[in-house]
């Protein structure tokens, strides 16, 4: 994580694994970047893909440099096949605690043993990693293997989660699909207001990640999170996809090859 | 669960996700290798199947990694359309997988993977053979403008990067470097205006065969992609080392059968313009 070491907890709390709550932020995206060469970012931090600006000297960098100036960037490797190898490995060679997210699946395999929450919270006390609670992804899971949602994130060791995700996944009919390409639905909403009212509040990321909107919309649905804490509940049904299931992508990728020269 | 139970179903589900062919091929293939069948893997419930189930990985893997290749290939995906470049593009991203972290590095093997694949054009007559080696050339075009999209410039060094003043060139004290970020290409079609067109959106006629020469370098990080001459492309090419001007353009002189006066003359007209647009800089 780069970040301003001076940057006050968007709340004031202790920081959770050594990260303060930084508020609500975004995915730097390339669509944006015009628009953030030449207005104030708005919100209060942005997430980066680490991997698309490690070997990238051009246009990204620069921008990414002016934002970094102005705003606390987190860091997000997406290709480090973490859950392949132990964790612990990872943080005694960065001598820093891993932060893992809780991935959207399609299916279970049948020789699991425990459920994806118990295996998570199990990861955080043996490791002392954060956890990143993608509350999408709960919902979508949660549909997709027909578990109880809110019983997953209640049953996570709250202490353990730095950060909150949000996006709008599509109902392709049987299943659902983490589209990131939807403003985020009402059952959405709800988790969030569960999983900050137990956490006691964390950062939170809006995830955008194709049919990307202008970023005065980017932020409007962003700020929809205020609202959701409020006790009112933003958000809209899930959309129903109008392409054919089989068209439909999850964790979408293209917009990290989009161009991004001035 | 035991860890050799594990790795199993891991090497299991890659096969399946990274295979070849349709979802009833790729289980086939897997259940040769691992001794697993999906139904025995995969729970099904809620009205979804284990093969429904897998179907939206193993689609999902192949649409995930097209969506990169029309993002790094859209003239090339212009000019052939949407149905030939899927196919050529979803056999590359499944006959030659991705190894690095980096989505960078996906598309650096389809100019070749075009080349390996072309059509052999049987029955076709002379002009429409002629354009089956379009798409790869093409491609490397569409590639070496990625690269420098993306490589290290000149940006943060504006004394490097300011234009010599024709006293300079002539002074015989300059020396020049390409800039990290130039890429130079021989093509068989002259395919720099074409990529120009389709980049302002318009669906431009293909050109007939002709070698052409195109530099590419990116200055201000808006990135120039210009056809050469024979002569300016051989004082690029001198350039990949830090040297004296003289001393480059008596190298291009050399390459390109010409006179070093007349090429000395020329270069003090072109050489900003080689600056300005990110081709070549001053050494330190």
């Amino acid at each position: 994580m780069i970040r301003d070491p001076t940057h006050a907890a968007h709340d004031g709390r202790p920081p959770r694994r050594g990260l303060p709550n930084l508020g609500l932020g975004v995915g730097l995206r390339n669509q944006h970047f015009p628009h953030l060469m030449r207005h104030d970012p708005e919100v209060d931090w942005f997430e980066i893909i680490s991997e698309n600006f490690i070997d990238n000297f051009g246009y990204a960098r620069r921008v990414l440099e002016r934002v970094a100036a102005l705003r606390p960037v987190v860091m997000h490797g997406v290709s480090l096949s973490i859950g392949s190898t132990d964790p612990r490995r990872v943080q005694d060679f960065l001598e820093r605690p891993l932060v893992l997210e809780n991935p959207s699946s399609y299916l279970e395999f049948k020789d699991s043993t425990v459920e994806e929450w118990e295996f998570l919270s199990e990861l955080a006390r043996e490791t002392g990693c954060g956890l990143l609670l993608d509350v999408n992804n709960v919902y979508v899971s949660a549909y997709n293997h027909g578990f109880d949602a809110e019983r997953y994130v209640r049953g996570l060791p709250h202490e353990a989660v730095v950060q909150i995700h949000l996006a709008g996944p599509t109902d392709c009919g049987r299943y659902l699909v983490d589209t990131h390409d939807q403003p985020v639905p009402a059952p959405v909403w709800e988790l969030y207001r569960l999983a900050q009212e137990l956490t006691g509040g964390v950062s939170t990321l809006l995830e955008w990640d194709a049919n990307i909107p202008d970023f005065p919309e980017l932020v409007a649905e962003l700020r929809k999170a205020e609202t959701a804490l409020g006790g009112e509940n933003p958000g809209a049904p899930v959309r129903k996809s109008r392409a054919a299931a089989a068209a439909t992508v999850s964790n979408p990728v293209g917009f990290q090859l989009a161009a991004g020269d001035e | 669960m035991s860890e050799r139970r594990l790795g199993l179903l891991q090497h299991w589900m890659k096969a399946v996700v990274t295979g070849r062919g349709g979802l009833e091929e790729k289980l086939e293939a897997a259940a040769l290798r691992h001794g697993l069948r999906a139904e025995e893997v995969v729970a099904e419930g809620r009205g979804l199947s284990a093969r429904e189930r897998l179907g939206v990985y193993t689609g999902g893997y192949v649409l995930r990694l097209l969506e990169c290749m029309r993002a790094d290939f859209p003239a090339l995906r212009g000019f052939v359309g949407d149905t030939v470049f899927d196919a050529f593009a979803g056999a590359y991203v499944i006959t030659r997988p991705p190894g690095s972290p980096s989505l960078y590095e996906l598309g650096a093997d389809f100019p070749s993977f075009l080349e390996e694949t072309r059509p052999g054009g049987e029955g076709l007559e002379g002009g429409l053979r002629a354009l089956l080696d379009l798409p790869p050339e093409l491609a490397r075009l569409e590639r070496a403008r990625a690269e420098v999209l993306r490589a290290r410039g000149v940006e943060g060094a504006p004394a490097a990067s300011s234009p010599p003043s024709p006293f300079e060139v002539f002074g015989q004290g300059l020396t020049v470097q390409a800039t990290p970020c130039l890429r130079l290409l021989e093509l068989k079609f002259p395919l720099v205006e074409f990529l120009k067109s389709s980049e302002g959106g318009e669906r431009p006629e293909p050109p007939a065969p002709r070698r052409t020469l195109a530099a590419l370098g990116r200055a201000d990080y808006r990135v120039h992609v210009e056809e050469v001459e024979p002569w300016q492309f051989a004082l690029l090419k001198a350039c990949e080392r830090p040297a004296p001007l003289y001393t480059a353009l008596r190298a291009a002189a050399l390459e390109v059968a010409e006179e070093p006066p007349r090429l000395l003359a020329q270069a003090a007209l072109w050489l900003p313009v080689a600056f300005e647009f990110g081709f070549l800089r001053r050494a330190a």
